[in-house]
């Protein structure tokens, strides 16, 4: 039998009463080591707190892992919640670490809670005090949040940015309504954003770019039908849309395109939209699955430690629902004009194509990586406010899959 | 952060809410000087990673210009060559390459075959037809500044210089490197020479350390924090000491050193930018003109030195032979390309003042040099110590005054020196230090300030790069202490050890006034 390694194994255990107490004296531990050694003693300085809720223990290591590669940039306390709903029992288990790497100049705190099934609801009461006063609280959320339980909505109370991924959830009609609903609700204390949301930026750039000139600008108000391509593994798998509903969200909101009718062949897949623009012109959004792309998920250790060793033979992967390609077809004053942004089959680039009559785009490749599609989560953390655009572009994806808000 | 206004805002629906709302137009690089050295390390690399981390549209395109006989093949392969030697995310991504790589070409010419200019003009009208890089080009001098006048008058002949770009399409701007110029005069004589075929808003004069994320950064710390512009100013600050110090020697570079020598090389440019990011008012807005109108009011506000205040606010010296790290190293006069006579210095000490409202009495030092203790650059204000009756005996003479400095390489940060007491039954004071790192420690490679300054010319944004009156005025200053060296060549110039912090004299330059320099 495999011993399956506890990742916490080094961390102290303390009493949930005596966590601030226990940090402050691991902290003065370790600068009397560093004054020994005549290494310069570190300041314990924080710029935010990361509040990240796992259901599984051993995701919230892999996570932890992610998190320690941030400190650099994001010197922050890490409040782990590792709470698995199948872990029968009342209890609620402290664990602590501080950690300092002179080389990368990294560090700060950890404190992983260990939830049990029933003491799950009483997370806020231990969560929110461990929240550093005075600096920016980001809660992220790993897989599909609890929809309308007072525990998630009294962490977002708490927070001032919820994280979420769209590609980890599993029923993108009910997310996407259960997300923009919390949205609209919680505007005033927590903004909310989303990992698929920043991984698809290099996507919508390179999107952008075909009408960047202003002989193409003409073409984006004359397309005519857009296809989102997303990954999808099996086809008897449950599939996730999410990221190419937001995708689709994003260009409909920037252009003011409006959901007029649905016809779906499946729950979830090969759906066909008809929108109407503000002159009341017709596009045909296509969303299509790919079927038999290798996916998972981008934290996993594997897969993180391909993402830094480029070069490695592993096989490639994409997060789920990632965009595989967008097409868009425009026709103007008769010409028409086709601007397509394909992955290619190594999964890390991504090629562009278009034609445009009288006009010569010649292609680009970019390499997604390089542009951030995997790194996303270091993104969510520089920034504090609403993202309108994000927001919008949400409430337009809602609305494709049938439940979202009328604003 | 982008410190420069956004240029050219896009019109494009989709570009709203776009971190980066500026986007690049499709364009040509022509670079004069496409077989040397910064192109092989500087300009190939950075256009490669700009490529890379994708802000260049696709169209984006090459064109080299020298007098080799290199064809596109050959071309694109000293440029794989330099991406892959120089590149800081090299190897180089073969697809990326494979996109990049078709856009380069090259172009064998005569800096002053006025034929060969006609063939770019051919070449260029190609190019944006076929690429769709519809008439926007810039020209690149990675040549001597020998060849900077007959370069620009040769375009402008061939029709390539004017502001509208060909056929009234397009635009055309043109980066020269420094130095611009050895004095104010030849300054001028350059300045008016590329006028003939250049309007001020389209040259660029590149001095790559406004490209750095840490001077750069220097605006950020001062206005967009609450704490240190109220105290920054004569009431609270004692001294500002700024060193540019290396400790390599001129090694290969002997021949253009003897040409400029420590006060050319680093004062006239890098320094005087430092000071003036330092020193300068806040403008009302981080556009080019604005940023670049306070720049100039600090110049401005630096007296012209007499004669007799060079000899005492002046050093210069010039390193001797000796051992750095157990190795035996040449002097300067030993170097090759170098006179065995020569007096050029290789360090230069300064005290300045800057009249003005804000600095009056808050003298400025800068020291600068090759072979010195070790590589840094540093910009440090050093704050007037508060009255320590409280701490009297305490030992708070020897306290140290609090310092924050502005650590520009390595090791880029910022950090604060200040007194704590020590924990104990007894009032001990001791001081601190409070670092932040930028840079390496952030766990991502900044940008290279050449892709920083490349981009900002293909966006139209000129902020970071030096304008005429600037550099005319800093100009002035060095020439007043050069024609001042050279009129009593019987002055001192002291050599000094390799590895130490230049000759002697430059202590007592600072010593004088009852300070130090800080021990770096």
């Amino acid at each position: 039998m495999t011993q399956v390694q506890d990742p916490f194994a080094t961390m102290r255990p303390v009493e949930l009463g005596k966590v601030e107490q226990e940090l402050d004296n691991m902290w003065r531990d370790a600068n009397a080591h560093l004054a020994a050694t005549g290494a310069p003693a570190v300041s314990r300085n924080s710029v935010l707190t990361l509040v990240l809720y796992t259901t599984s223990r051993t995701y919230a290591g892999h996570l932890l892992e992610v998190v320690h590669t941030l400190s650099s940039q994001h010197p922050s306390r890490a409040v782990i919640v590792a709470a698995d709903p199948k872990d029968e029992g009342d209890e609620i288990q402290a664990q602590i670490a501080t950690f300092v790497n002179t080389d990368t100049n990294s560090y700060g705190e950890d404190i992983v809670l260990t939830a049990q099934s029933n003491a799950i609801k009483h997370l806020p009461g231990v969560v929110l005090p461990l929240i550093v006063s005075g600096l920016p609280a980001f809660l992220w959320w790993s897989g599909e949040p609890p929809w309308g339980s007072e525990m998630l909505e009294s962490l977002i109370d708490g927070s001032d940015r919820l994280i979420v991924d769209i590609g980890e959830m599993t029923h993108i009609e009910r997310s996407l309504g259960a997300l923009e609903n919390l949205m609209l609700r919680k505007a005033a204390r927590c903004a909310i954003s989303d990992t698929s949301w920043t991984a698809q930026a290099p996507w919508r750039d390179l999107v952008a770019q075909f009408f960047d000139s202003p002989a193409v600008l003409p073409y984006l108000s004359a397309a005519e039908r857009v296809s989102v391509d997303f990954a999808a593994g099996e086809e008897d798998a449950q599939e996730n849309s999410g990221q190419a509903y937001l995708f689709a969200g994003w260009l409909a909101s920037r252009l003011g395109w409006k959901t007029q009718q649905t016809h779906a062949r499946s729950m979830d897949a090969n759906r066909q939209h008809t929108l109407r623009d503000t002159n009341g012109r017709a596009i045909l959004l296509e969303v299509n699955p790919r079927y038999g792309v290798n996916q998972r998920n981008w934290w996993e250790p594997d897969i993180y430690a391909t993402t830094f060793n480029a070069g490695q033979d592993a096989p490639p992967w994409v997060r789920p629902g990632a965009l595989m390609s967008i097409h868009i077809t425009a026709r103007l004053e008769g010409k028409r004009a086709t601007f397509t942004v394909a992955r290619e089959q190594d999964l890390a680039h991504a090629t562009t194509l278009c034609h445009i009559p009288d006009i010569a785009v010649p292609s680009q490749t970019i390499h997604l990586d390089s542009v951030g599609e995997r790194e996303p989560i270091s993104e969510q953390l520089r920034s504090l406010g609403h993202d309108s655009v994000y927001e919008e572009a949400l409430t337009a994806a809602a609305q494709f899959v049938g439940t979202g808000k009328i604003r | 952060m982008e410190i420069a206004l956004a240029s050219q805002q896009s019109q494009n629906p989709l570009r709203v809410g776009m971190r980066s709302a500026r986007n690049v137009a499709p364009c040509v690089m022509v670079i004069f000087g496409a077989t040397g050295d910064l192109t092989h390390r500087k300009l190939l690399p950075a256009l490669y990673n700009l490529a890379l981390e994708h802000p260049l549209p696709p169209q984006f395109t090459v064109v080299g210009v020298a007098r080799r006989p290199f064809s596109n093949e050959e071309f694109r392969q000293q440029a794989l060559d330099s991406i892959n030697q120089f590149s800081r995310r090299r190897p180089v991504n073969e697809r990326v390459w494979d996109t990049f790589s078709k856009g380069l070409y090259y172009h064998q010419s005569q800096f002053d075959d006025k034929s060969g200019y006609e063939g770019l003009a051919k070449l260029l009208e190609q190019l944006d037809q076929e690429r769709g890089t519809g008439g926007n080009h810039i020209f690149y001098l990675a040549t001597p500044p020998s060849f900077y006048g007959t370069i620009g008058d040769l375009l402008n002949s061939a029709g390539l210089a004017s502001q509208d770009g060909n056929g009234g399409q397009g635009w055309s701007r043109i980066i020269v490197e420094k130095p611009f110029g050895h004095d104010l005069e030849s300054a001028m004589a350059l300045n008016k020479e590329l006028n003939k075929a250049f309007k001020e808003d389209q040259i660029y004069r590149i001095d790559h350390y406004l490209g750095k994320e840490t001077v750069q950064n220097i605006m950020v710390l001062r206005f967009g924090n609450g704490i240190f512009e109220p105290i920054w100013d004569r009431r609270y600050v004692d001294n500002v000491q700024i060193t540019v110090a290396e400790n390599i020697g001129v090694d290969s570079r002997g021949d253009y050193y003897e040409e400029a020598g420590a006060m050319r090389d680093m004062v006239q440019n890098h320094m005087m930018q430092l000071l003036t990011l330092v020193a300068m008012e806040p403008p009302t807005n981080f556009g080019a003109n604005a940023v670049r109108d306070e720049k100039v009011k600090v110049l401005r506000a630096i007296p012209p030195f007499a004669e007799a205040e060079i000899a005492a606010d002046t050093v210069r010296g010039q390193y001797g032979p000796g051992m750095v790290g157990g190795e035996v190293v040449r002097g300067y006069r030993q170097e090759p390309g170098v006179n065995p006579n020569s007096r050029t210095e290789t360090f230069v000490a300064l005290k300045l003042a800057i009249e003005n409202w804000r600095w009056a009495g808050v003298p400025f030092y800068l020291r600068t040099g090759k072979r010195l203790t070790k590589r840094i650059t540093e910009v440090a204000i050093q704050f007037k110590r508060p009255p320590y009756l409280l701490f009297q005996g305490t030992g708070t003479d020897q306290m140290q005054p609090n310092v924050l400095s502005l650590r520009i390489q390595p090791n880029e940060g910022i950090s604060l020196l200040f007194e704590a007491k020590v924990p104990g039954q007894e009032m001990q004071l001791r001081s601190v230090n409070m670092d932040f790192l930028y840079g390496s420690s952030f766990g991502v490679e900044p940008p290279e300030a050449y892709e920083r300054l490349l981009l900002d010319c293909m966006l139209g944004d000129s902020t970071l790069f030096t304008r005429i009156d600037e550099t005319e005025y800093s100009w002035q200053l060095i020439d007043a202490i050069e024609h001042a060296w050279s009129r009593s060549l019987a002055a001192a110039l002291p050599q000094y050890e390799p590895g130490t912090w230049g000759p002697k004299e430059a202590d007592a330059l600072i010593e004088r006034d009852g300070r130090t320099w800080r021990r770096l």
